[in-house]
């Protein structure tokens, strides 16, 4: 609590050059695990970024570490001069995104929570809780600080315009959320089978290399287990509920669009879909009197 | 610390490591195997292939705004003296009965002697959002089969029912019992209360309101994305490794084209249409409980006095068999028989092992109840002669 309010009260550029460093230890440790986790020779600990075991074509992320680390220097370290045209749009741009970085921080928080617990998947914990996390700060922050902004109040003539297009935002941010929180959900079945996968390939791995001999049985039992479990999913309340929130959120996106474009069309020589319908209910009415009366002259004919 | 992390990242990605290098030495082994399938796959892909569908020959003899009558051309000479309609589903499309010479029922039919008719439902466009069922019911079907009674000079002909086609023809036989000598259910929703199949679920918890105020008509992607998630690890994954294991067979791959293109053909749907059906049947389930008025009329059951003959599929996911069971208990005919064939949903019109019982066992049933027709071997094959298709002889408004 206390940190966070320390944070705040932090000068921008302080903040900045503290993220910077948090950036960098977080690409150090990110560099020296890359080759440990693909195969290769671990870099000597702590020595990323420091010379030494990092030099040469052994180290892929060097490269990216020194410009990002050369960038960062140079914008938060301003020269003297502080008026000058650069550094106040500099000043500018901070205030405008401080939101930005507060979110980023929170975000970067819960990845390296997630690299730090660094333990085998084995459970649903990994993919699903920091995925899930991750999309709630998200979405969270936009409703927090961007999605104020979108509800504060129009005036003058544009006033409802103005409201329509803000609103087909608002909806179009919930309609990313609610379906990306379905997509999560329909990618947990297919977590749950490659953890069984890497569950039966390190009994195999007990055993020794010759029980892995035929790869084809352990993608039958990755699609056998992921089958059964989108089963399961697929029959949840969790599921339709999901399901029944996007097509919600899709409904309430689209019908703001709709609205929005319509608007737009009404200045330009070109019919709507409000209008072509009105048509197409008087054509189809119109159609449904015809055959109606054609049937009863037949009658009478006969 | 740090190492004890190195070390655990090494210990996740230890047994996908062994068996990447396992996969990669048996592919690598294999060298001259796989330059082969590789070989063998351009080949094919690149090789001129037969993918059509729906190549029996017919004539449209009917058109009423998007929807059509096909007639398809007797390949023999014609042993029932009664015509058969055939009433697709408005998902999907009418060409799955004629997927290709051979695993076709349309050419089953022909071989047996059958005049055969069937519905051709279009591609609905946004001005046909309007159209409830009782347009489609008491209009389009009623008017092709006046039409076809006209021309035959018959006051009865026999109807057959594909799915929501099927559900289509209950609800007609139902209102039009005299203009019906025979019918003929394939794989039909009637009891949508039952939870064998995700449909009836999903169904259940939509707003069709909604989905209809978004869209208009529903589109056929839509629909066609809901029976993917219905099995996602076989329809969307294994479905097309099995076609990478193949690809260097080039039956297979027609076939697997050939079935890629029906299942992908997908007309939107009318949006009142839609709207009525999920709102009726799906959630309130009104058909078998005899409460449902389709054009101001109450459809009763047991107003189906005439022979019927009911066909489902076992391991049909779609439309489990408990969606069908229970019709011929609920309607008036004395002469009815359920038949359920260990296949599913497509299985039934596409499967070779269901191509021996399926179609044999519709045309003997019907010679039996057709009267005065010529008994025939339903396996006697008489070759098509492949022409193109004329052009409409009546065209209403």
């Amino acid at each position: 609590m206390e940190k966070e309010e320390k944070e705040k009260s932090m000068p921008h550029n302080v903040l900045l050059e503290s993220w910077t460093k948090a950036s960098m230890e977080f690409w150090k440790s990110a560099a020296s695990m890359w080759p440990a986790a693909f195969g290769g020779t671990p870099t000597a600990s702590g020595s990323a970024g420091e010379g030494g075991a990092d030099t040469g074509a052994e180290d892929p992320l060097r490269m990216f570490r020194e410009i990002w680390q050369t960038l960062f220097s140079l914008v938060i370290t301003p020269q003297a001069g502080d008026s000058h045209p650069v550094s106040s749009f500099y000043e500018g741009m901070l205030k405008l995104s401080q939101p930005l970085w507060t979110g980023y921080f929170q975000l970067q928080k819960l990845w390296m929570e997630g690299v730090e617990k660094g333990e085998p998947r084995t459970d649903l914990e990994g993919f699903e809780n920091l995925a899930q996390k991750i999309t709630k700060t998200c979405f969270d922050m936009y409703e927090k600080e961007f999605g104020q902004i979108l509800k504060m109040p129009q005036l003058g003539l544009t006033r409802v315009y103005q409201e329509r297009a803000n609103k087909t935002i608002e909806e179009f941010t919930h309609f990313q959320r609610a379906l990306t929180e379905f997509m999560q959900l329909l990618l947990v079945p297919m977590e749950k089978a490659f953890n069984a996968v890497q569950t039966e390939i390190k009994n195999f791995e007990k055993q020794g290399r010759d029980a892995l001999k035929d790869p084809k049985a352990h993608y039958q039992l990755w699609i056998k287990t992921m089958e059964e479990h989108y089963m399961v999913l697929l029959r949840s309340q969790e599921y339709t509920e999901a399901l029944g929130n996007t097509m919600k959120a899709l409904h309430d996106f689209r019908l703001s669009r709709s609205q929005l474009f319509m608007d737009l069309l009404q200045d330009l020589p070109i019919p709507t879909n409000r209008d072509m319908d009105e048509l197409y209910r008087d054509l189809y009415l119109l159609k449904k009197r015809v055959k109606e009366l054609e049937k009863k002259v037949k009658s009478y004919e006969r | 610390m740090k190492d004890e992390k190195d070390a655990r990242i090494g210990d996740v990605m230890a047994p996908f490591k062994m068996a990447g290098d396992l996969v990669f030495a048996k592919v690598m082994g294999d060298t001259a195997k796989l330059y082969n399938y590789l070989r063998d796959a351009r080949d094919v892909l690149l090789s001129p292939m037969k993918t059509d569908i729906a190549t029996t020959p017919y004539d449209v003899v009917y058109e009423e705004d998007r929807v059509k009558l096909k007639h398809y051309r007797p390949v023999t000479e014609i042993r029932l003296k009664t015509p058969l309609l055939v009433v697709y589903a408005q998902v999907n499309r009418e060409t799955m009965l004629d997927l290709q010479p051979g695993r076709s029922v349309v050419e089953t039919f022909l071989n047996a002697g059958i005049d055969v008719y069937m519905i051709d439902w279009g591609y609905p466009t946004r001005k046909d959002r309007y159209l409830t069922l009782d347009d489609h019911i008491n209009g389009y079907i009623d008017n092709v089969v006046n039409f076809t009674l006209e021309k035959h000079n018959i006051p009865k002909l026999h109807l057959m029912g594909i799915c929501q086609g099927g559900t289509f023809c209950v609800v007609y036989t139902t209102l039009h019992p005299g203009k019906i000598k025979n019918l003929i259910t394939t794989v039909t929703p009637t009891n949508f209360d039952t939870d064998a199949s995700l449909l009836n679920i999903w169904a259940r918890a939509l707003n069709p309101d909604e989905l209809v105020e978004t869209y208009g008509n529903i589109p056929g992607d839509i629909m066609n994305l809901g029976f993917l998630l219905l099995n996602p690890a076989r329809l969307m994954i294994d479905k097309y490794v099995g076609f990478l294991e193949n690809v260097n067979n080039k039956d297979f791959v027609e076939n697997f084209v050939r079935m890629e293109k029906w299942i992908f053909d997908s007309p939107d749907l009318p949006a009142e249409t839609f709207r009525e059906f999920i709102t009726n049947f799906y959630k309130k389930n009104l058909l078998i409980k005899n409460e449902l008025e389709v054009g101001g009329r109450r459809v009763d059951l047991k107003k189906i006095t005439m022979p019927v003959l009911n066909i489902y599929g076992k391991h049909d996911h779609l439309v489990p068999p408990a969606a069908c069971d229970q019709f011929t208990s609920k309607i008036g005919s004395k002469d009815k028989e359920d038949l359920c064939l260990d296949t599913g949903h497509i299985g039934i019109y596409v499967s070779s092992k269901t191509q021996k019982e399926f179609g044999p066992k519709i045309i003997r049933w019907l010679m039996e109840r057709d009267g005065n027709s010529k008994e025939v071997k339903p396996s006697e094959k008489v070759s098509a002669k492949k022409t193109a298709p004329k052009k409409a002889k009546q065209k209403k408004l």
